[in-house]
């Protein structure tokens, strides 16, 4: 605190003060010089206001008098110069005014006749300016000062003439005017404190003056400045220091004219006019001293509570700081404002050096242990460090040393990296040129060459190289070397195997591929990609979009779904769709997709296998459709819709022929038969059996259609009969075993007829064999060739067997012993084996089931070759 | 039988439509053939009594379609289906719609014949039926209101006293209308007169 000076805080504190306060002072001055001026005209005005209202009264009263003396002037004694009667109404006349010094009259001569007061001794005017104008102009004059003419007291004479009938002049009368009684007259006007009123004629005499009257009338003052404005100017006002000395505003005016002019000048003293300014001034600067006091006390006080005290702890605190002590703190409780801030970032920057001092402590310590456990890695770490400087001569070796090359540190110390021999010629100048760039500031990581250890074995080491800098200059290269012959190797034997499986997936038929799990793009794909897709390897690679490009449009959608769904669910699938190559060919692929996890559980790849199926697919389609045509033939033959229908077809001939023939024989029945009428249904009843004989050939020809004779192998027609009927044998879980021999000679027939005898035979034997436990659900199929010229071909089941009757009848059309059969399955079995020329039978087997035989020649050319 | 009574033959098949018509004519009866349902419906036929043999399959508008038309346009004309297989479902709606007769193809000259007399009786009965009804109502027509008034208070069984009561007319009076009326509705007795009310209905 004592060492605060006014050049510290406080000093500025008041400047600031101060800074606020001049304008303040310059502002009332503004303020004051305004109002002063405004004051100054405003006296002004009223000195001439003030004098014009006295030139009014002055005016009003000369009126007054003129009155007077015509009334006067009219009365008959005055005509008659009678002496003492006149003096008599003067002296009345005097007795009633009080304005008056006196009144007198006189003969045209000058010569007094009468006057109130009384004169003692003759007086004439005859010599006096006024009278001479009343002659002159013969009317009402006014004259100038005079003392004592007529009494004894300041006086003005007015003259008056009175004329006779003849417009003589008769009489002059006169009328002093007592100037004291005009000014208490005037003064009515009330001027205001240290006013004066001024009334002068028009030589500059005085006639009036308040106050002070006696002192001033009758001096001419046309010397002066104010008179001899006022005389000139007639009308106006002026500040002008006056008579007496004192300093007023002026206002004037003047009354009549010429000789007998009036001039009124009222002033006002300069100290009454700004009086109110003055004290306004004087009020307003105590106000703005007091303020400044107290503003200046309140600045003082508060700099020293607010900014001083606080300001000094911190120095205090800085100080201690400076000193060395981390531990002193402001602790400044309210930390709001910008020294509350200050001593709080204080506090915090105290406890950051204070931490940070505990820290480097600690870092030393640490250091020092570090240094310790380095120099111990140094010493034992299996990597081999070294230093060398810019001739390539070491500096310094690690231990390891010993272990790697097979060398001692000190047989290295001081030696060139060339003279070494420790680093395979091929690889040293590789070397060399690294170690160049180093010592131009870059690091080399991570490169690997082949060392020559002291016993001339191969090893392969990784080295990286780090500059060394002292004084920003390359000093020496820090080398660190690892062993990694063994990683090499490792790689090595992995290259080799993993050429053999790639090897093995590029020669693979079937399109292997790794995607991305989320793009679908592909991250590799082996050759087969040109075979099915018929894109190169670095075509399918680059362009991710192929693979979806290349699904058939109608698929697309189904399968971009199919795909996105196992997506979703990490599901493992097979997709089968169309996709155009890019030959525009369409082809069916079947995709074995599967998701690879990573190790933690992440997908981490699409993986997936891509087969060509179409010619499979083509292969399927034709068994479908040859199925479709086999079984729409074979519901026709084998189904009622084709009996009713031929049904139908022979009914309607058949009806026919019935009515005709019962319409003969009633016509011959009756008393006179119309044999024409007889003739024409016998005629009808041929028709009519044609037409059924028509409808038989029809049908013969339609069966006939479907097939052509053809030579066939019966094995591929058992074969392709079980392909067609696999279904329905796996439904009725029968086991169908063939015995086909594989030298059967071929025989001429209708492939379809003869699948749809074998079908015919398979069926029955599989409906004979539901009534036994699936296990022994047994058939057997054989082919051999029977006789020299035929092949027999059995059909045999482990069923229940035929009953007598059934042996002998089970071929007869509508023969049947199943509740939904038609009992035209084996009657047409037989009639086609018949037409090829064969024979159909069955017989009871001895362990059970019934086996059913046909017959077929064997094709003459071949029987022949054979 | 009366002469003139004809029977009309539809069926697609042109010889057995000509084997019908044959056989029908053999047998004393006038024939018309047609060969489809529409060439029926579209011909103007002579008011006899008559009947239809029709085939139940036929391409186009098929036999039961055509009953199911004729109904709907109150043509009465009853219908003997002939059918080349016996069709159970559709024999039972055909029936249930009114045919006469069912026969399966082929049939007995005798089966036919018979059934074809069967069905013209019936329209004979039918024709005659209507006939009288129309007459009946022709009577009925000529009552006046007033005896409308007092038929239809008689007919169910009130006394002359009460109709007249009801009426607001003498005893005397309703026995002159119900004279009247007997006499305008040609009947002998009142239970004669009740009985034509109940058919009038």
């Amino acid at each position: 605190m004592k060492n605060i000076s006014f050049t510290g805080l406080h000093a500025r504190l008041m400047l600031l003060v101060l800074a606020v306060i001049v304008p303040a002072l310059g502002l009332i001055f503004y303020h004051r010089m305004e109002d002063k001026n405004a004051d100054r005209l405003q006296a002004l005005y009223d000195a001439r206001r003030l004098a014009r209202n006295v030139s009014s009264l002055y005016e009003h009263t000369i009126m007054e008098i003129r009155h007077i003396l015509f009334t006067l002037s009219q009365m008959p004694q005055f005509h008659a110069q009678d002496s003492a009667a006149c003096s008599k109404i003067f002296a009345d006349l005097l007795k009633q005014t009080e304005n008056f010094s006196g009144f007198a009259a006189a003969k045209p001569s000058g010569e007094v006749f009468a006057s109130a007061p009384p004169i003692t001794k003759p007086v004439s005017f005859s010599n006096l300016s006024w009278f001479q104008r009343v002659l002159q102009t013969r009317g009402f004059t006014i004259g100038e000062y005079s003392l004592g003419r007529i009494g004894d007291k300041p006086t003005i004479v007015l003259g008056y003439p009175a004329l006779d009938d003849t417009a003589q002049l008769t009489t002059v009368f006169a009328a002093g005017l007592d100037l004291e009684r005009l000014q208490r007259m005037l003064l009515g006007v009330s001027l205001p404190d240290g006013a004066i009123l001024i009334v002068i004629d028009s030589d500059g005499t005085i006639i009036l003056h308040f106050p002070d009257l006696e002192k001033f009338v009758g001096n001419r003052m046309s010397d002066k400045i104010i008179v001899q404005t006022v005389l000139t100017q007639k009308d106006g006002v002026m500040e002008e220091v006056g008579l007496d000395r004192v300093p007023r505003l002026y206002g004037y005016t003047t009354v009549g004219s010429g000789i007998e002019a009036i001039h009124i000048i009222v002033g006002i003293p300069a100290q009454v006019a700004y009086a109110d300014l003055k004290r306004n001034t004087i009020r307003d600067f105590t106000l703005l001293g007091l303020v400044s006091a107290l503003a200046l006390l309140g600045a003082w006080l508060f700099g020293k509570i607010f900014i001083i005290s606080p300001v000094n702890r911190l120095l205090d605190a800085t100080k201690q700081l400076a000193g060395g002590d981390l531990t002193v703190r402001v602790n400044r409780s309210a930390n709001t404002g910008e020294l509350g801030l200050l001593a709080l970032h204080f506090d915090k920057m105290a406890g950051a050096l204070q931490r940070r001092e505990e820290e480097r402590k600690l870092a030393t310590e640490a250091l020092r242990e570090n240094e310790e456990k380095y120099r111990l890695h140094f010493e034992n770490i299996s990597d081999m460090i070294f230093s060398y400087d810019q001739e390539f001569r070491i500096l310094s070796v690690s231990p390891s040393l010993e272990r790697m090359l097979g060398y001692k540190p000190e047989e290295f110390i001081g030696k060139s990296l060339a003279e070494l021999n420790i680093i395979s010629r091929d690889d040293l100048q590789r070397v060399f040129s690294d170690a160049t760039q180093v010592f131009a500031g870059k690091n080399i990581d991570s490169t690997t060459h082949e060392f020559v250890t002291g016993d001339g074995a191969r090893k392969y080491g990784e080295l990286s190289s780090a500059p060394l800098f002292r004084d920003g200059r390359v000093v020496a290269v820090v080398s660190v070397v690892r062993d990694v012959t063994a990683r090499k190797c490792a790689e090595e034997s992995l290259r080799l195997s993993e050429g053999k499986y790639r090897a093995l997936t590029e020669s693979l038929a079937d399109l292997i591929y790794r995607a991305d799990p989320e793009t679908f793009a592909a991250t590799y794909v082996n050759k087969a990609v040109e075979r099915i897709y018929g894109y190169s390897v670095d075509e399918w690679l680059r362009d991710s979009s192929l693979r979806e490009k290349a699904i058939h449009p109608e698929d697309r959608e189904r399968v971009l779904a199919f795909y996105g769904k196992a997506q979703k669910a990490v599901h493992d699938g097979i997709a089968e769709y169309r996709i155009i190559r890019r030959d525009g060919e369409m082809r069916w692929i079947s995709d074995r997709f599967a998701w690879e996890k990573g190790t933690c559980g992440k997908v981490v790849s699409f993986n997936g296998i891509m087969s060509d199926i179409t010619e499979h697919r083509q292969a399927e389609q034709a068994l479908r459709q040859q199925r479709e045509e086999l079984s729409r033939f074979g519901r026709l033959a084998t189904v009622g819709e084709f009996a009713a229908s031929v049904a139908h077809e022979i009914n309607q001939p058949l009806t026919a022929i019935l009515n005709n023939a019962q319409a003969a024989k009633r016509i011959l029945s009756s008393d006179t038969p119309d044999i024409d009428e007889v003739s024409a249904c016998l005629q009808d009843i041929i028709d009519d059996d044609q037409r059924a004989v028509e409808v038989i050939r029809h049908l013969r020809s339609f069966l006939k259609r479907q097939d052509a004779y053809r030579t066939i192998d019966i094995n591929t027609v058992i074969e392709e009969v079980l392909k067609i009927l696999y279904r329905e044998i796996v439904d009725r879980q029968v086991r169908v075993t063939s015995y086909l021999s594989p030298d059967i000679p071929h025989i001429e027939g209708r492939r379809i007829e003869l699948q749809q005898v074998l079908m015919n035979l398979i069926l029955n034997g599989c409906d004979a064999l539901m009534n036994l436990d699936p296990q022994r659900r047994q058939m057997h199929i054989r082919t051999s060739v029977d006789e020299p010229n035929s092949i027999v071909v059995a059909v045999q089941d482990s069923g229940t067997g035929l009953d007598k009757i059934e042996i002998d009848r089970v071929f007869e059309p509508y023969y049947t012993t199943k509740i939904e059969g038609l009992g035209v399955g084996l009657s047409i079995s037989k009639s086609i084996i018949a037409a090829h020329g064969g024979r159909i039978w069955a017989v009871n087997n001895h362990e059970g089931g019934a086996t059913f035989y046909f017959t077929l020649p064997i094709s003459k050319e071949k029987a022949v070759s054979s | 039988m009366n002469p003139r009574s004809v029977v009309y033959v539809i069926d697609d098949d042109v010889s057995v439509r000509k084997s019908l018509e044959r056989l029908i004519r053999s047998a004393e009866l006038s024939v018309q053939t047609f060969s489809s349902a529409h060439d029926f419906l579209s011909r103007t036929l002579p008011d006899y009594p008559g009947c239809l043999v029709l085939d139940v399959k036929m391409p186009g508008v098929t036999g039961l379609e055509l009953q199911e038309k004729l109904t709907e346009a109150h043509r009465f004309i009853p219908i003997i289906f002939i059918t080349g297989f016996g069709n159970i479902p559709a024999s039972v709606q055909a029936m249930k719609a009114g045919a006469v007769d069912f026969l399966e193809k082929p049939f007995d000259d005798k089966t036919l014949l018979d059934a074809i007399h069967r069905a013209i009786n019936r329209d004979i009965q039918h024709r005659q039926k209507n006939t009288e009804l129309a007459a009946l109502r022709r009577r009925s027509e000529s009552l006046t209101n007033r005896e409308r008034e007092v038929f239809e208070l008689v007919v169910t069984g009130m006394l002359n006293k009460q109709i007249a009561f009801q009426l607001g007319i003498t005893e005397k009076t309703i026995k002159v209308h119900r004279a009247r009326i007997m006499q305008k509705m040609a009947v002998q007795s009142f239970a004669d007169l009740v009985r034509l009310a109940e058919r009038l209905k």
